[in-house]
């Protein structure tokens, strides 16, 4: 365990060896309501009454010491949150002496997502969800909103939205933002997200919640999405394709709206459907 | 000549290793007496949740023993949290540090905060924000330089630190070095008001000289209990038989030859260590380590004579006994 202990203490010799960052419990976990890595990171850093990007720094130290005293190397250390990798998580689980932080992150559906393109996506949120937190004391983004997917509130039925009500702004995935972000607030004007109060919000159309409900039954379900492989992934896409087209593949394929040739691979557990797609197959065969 | 040669074949013997060895575990000896268990009582009643004390002050002549006596409540403490100590990785229960001397430059409340943020194992120490920047609605631009917020900032997050941890009472030794501050009473009161925000209590440990605090004000005066860890003297009930199970108990940890026999000499350290432990342990441990370097592991007495303090060191420690001894004397417990 690599912890820098530049002084030594009585107490050290008789207590086992203390976690040095505050193990608050991350909000909502295993209901559709959980918390993002994001949004914990950036409440830990509160709790320890520094900047999110001062945790960054010190995680990156924790995780690459060496590699801290390379110049260009330190003026990456600000992305390192913007891209929780295991080696993130399982320093931040060595850290708090939590376990399970991955259930925070879209890790169980990596092979689903787009490898590229996530981070240049503007951050999503529900502005009656924000007033509501508020009130409470304990504001947060959801797992939910991280998903470019996710295009509605299962909780207030009304379509999230990615621009601030004040400036117009968007808030980027993109690491810069990141580290100097205040939950709930505007980076650019630091109004609050949640508008004036009485927002009403777009309401969804019937589509979207659906596709909303079923996001958050995987985000519920984290642990179980563990078990998804290519492989069961194309058999129940098989199954499907028979049962309900008769195994013609070319109406499966219209009905998800792609190409032949772009369901073929899938059929075949060649490759994945990118998260989008996952989304429609599963409402298509009306489970997820 | 036959004598050093014998001595200088057994010297090598003994591997330097050894002896450091050796010493170190004498060293790590602590025997409980006495004085030092009812100190310790003293202090835990003091430091329990709903004692109404805020500050303990542990006072007693050099050498008696104070910083082993605390080493002894902490030791205490993890045997006794052992269980939530495994459970909850965070959890800090009691933790002890030295208060810094700077030099020339008065006692600074900064340093003292940032020491106890260090012990609690607290990370991003010099980064830390001050309260306006945390409660605020955005995270306002910060000046670290500035020493004010710098202190403010480090006060707030000592209370988080410590209240997160849920630590009952931080131990400070070497607490004369609080009262090198230019206002002594600002710092005890800011001490106390960490104490009131986190119900963390605290424990001054030092030389008579610390009596003083609780003469800053009637308010802190009603908040502090002093807690006096005597010497043992001829005088006292049973002092000179308990000083002297202690000197034995220690004579077995010395692993010479022949065996360490220390009766004869018990009045003579009494009187050279003015009756305390702390100074009859080191004066021990110099002549055991003596012995094991010099003597090829052979004990004299001799070699203890040597050990001992001189006689104008003990006199000077005499004195500012007495002189404590009397102010507690002067303040002593109401008769009922």
């Amino acid at each position: 365990m690599r912890q820098n202990d530049a002084l030594q203490f009585v107490h050290h010799k008789y207590y086992p060896r203390r976690t040095r960052l505050c193990p608050i419990a991350p909000i909502g976990t295993d209901t559709p309501d959980c918390e993002s890595l994001y949004s914990y990171l950036l409440r830990l850093s509160w709790e320890h009454s520094v900047r999110p990007s001062c945790l960054a720094q010190f995680l990156y130290e924790y995780l690459a010491p060496e590699e801290m005293r390379d110049r260009k190397m330190r003026a990456k250390r600000n992305t390192i949150l913007g891209t929780p990798s295991q080696a993130l998580i399982s320093a931040i689980e060595e850290l708090t002496g939590l376990s399970h932080l991955s259930r925070l992150t879209l890790s169980s559906y990596k092979p689903f997502l787009p490898s590229k393109g996530q981070g240049n996506q503007p951050r999503k949120w529900c502005p009656l969800c924000l007033n509501e937190q508020r009130l409470l004391g304990a504001v947060y983004s959801k797992l939910a909103w991280e998903i470019s997917t996710t295009p509605a509130c299962i909780h207030h039925g009304v379509k999230l939205v990615s621009a601030c009500p004040f400036c117009g702004g968007y808030i980027g995935h993109r690491s810069q933002y990141y580290t100097h972000s205040r939950l709930g607030f505007c980076r650019k004007c630091r109004s609050w997200l949640g508008g004036d109060g009485d927002a009403k919000g777009e309401e969804a159309s019937i589509q979207e919640m659906a596709v909303a409900r079923t996001i958050g039954d995987w985000i519920a379900d984290g642990d179980e999405a563990h078990q998804w492989s290519l492989e069961n992934l194309a058999h129940s896409l098989n199954v499907i394709c028979n049962v309900g087209f008769g195994g013609r593949k070319i109406d499966l394929a219209e009905a998800l709206g792609v190409g032949k040739s772009t369901i073929s691979p899938w059929l075949n557990a060649k490759n994945s459907p990118t998260l989008p797609h996952l989304v429609n197959i599963a409402n298509l065969a009306n489970t997820s | 000549m036959t004598s050093r040669t014998t001595s200088s074949r057994t010297n090598r013997e003994i591997s330097t290793k050894e002896i450091r060895q050796r010493v170190k575990e004498f060293a790590r000896t602590q025997v409980k007496h006495p004085s030092m268990l009812n100190a310790m009582e003293e202090i835990q009643d003091a430091v329990s949740p709903n004692s109404g004390i805020n500050v303990a002050l542990l006072v007693g002549p050099p050498g008696v023993g104070k910083s082993a006596t605390c080493e002894q409540l902490i030791q205490e403490t993890a045997r006794e949290y052992l269980d939530q100590l495994k459970a909850d990785p965070f959890f800090n229960p009691a933790i002890m540090v030295s208060a810094p001397s700077l030099g020339d430059r008065a006692f600074s409340m900064a340093d003292f905060f940032e020491i106890i943020l260090e012990a609690l194992g607290e990370p991003m120490i010099d980064q830390k924000l001050t309260p306006e920047c945390i409660s605020g609605g955005y995270d306002l631009p910060l000046r670290l330089s500035a020493p004010t917020m710098k202190l403010s900032a480090l006060r707030v997050a000592t209370g988080k630190a410590l209240q997160a941890r849920q630590t009952r009472y931080v131990i400070v030794d070497e607490a004369a070095h609080i009262m090198n501050g230019r206002a002594l009473s600002e710092q005890v009161n800011a001490l106390k008001s960490l104490s009131d925000m986190t119900q963390t209590k605290f424990v001054l440990v030092g030389s008579y000289d610390l009596y003083e605090i609780i003469s800053v004000n009637g308010q802190l005066a009603r908040r502090c209990h002093v807690v006096h860890l005597p010497r043992y003297t001829t005088d006292a009930n049973g002092g000179k038989r308990h000083f002297n199970n202690v000197a034995r108990a220690l004579a077995k940890r010395m692993n010479l030859e022949p065996e360490v026999v220390l009766d004869p000499y018990l009045p003579a350290l009494m009187e050279a260590s003015v009756g305390c432990i702390g100074t009859l342990k080191h004066s021990l441990q110099r002549a055991y380590s003596r012995s094991l370097r010099h003597e090829g592991g052979r004990w004299s007495p001799s070699v203890l004579q040597y050990s001992l303090l001189r006689k104008a060191q003990t006199r000077k420690i005499l004195n500012e006994t007495l002189d404590g001894e009397r102010l507690i004397a002067e303040n002593e417990i109401w008769s009922l």
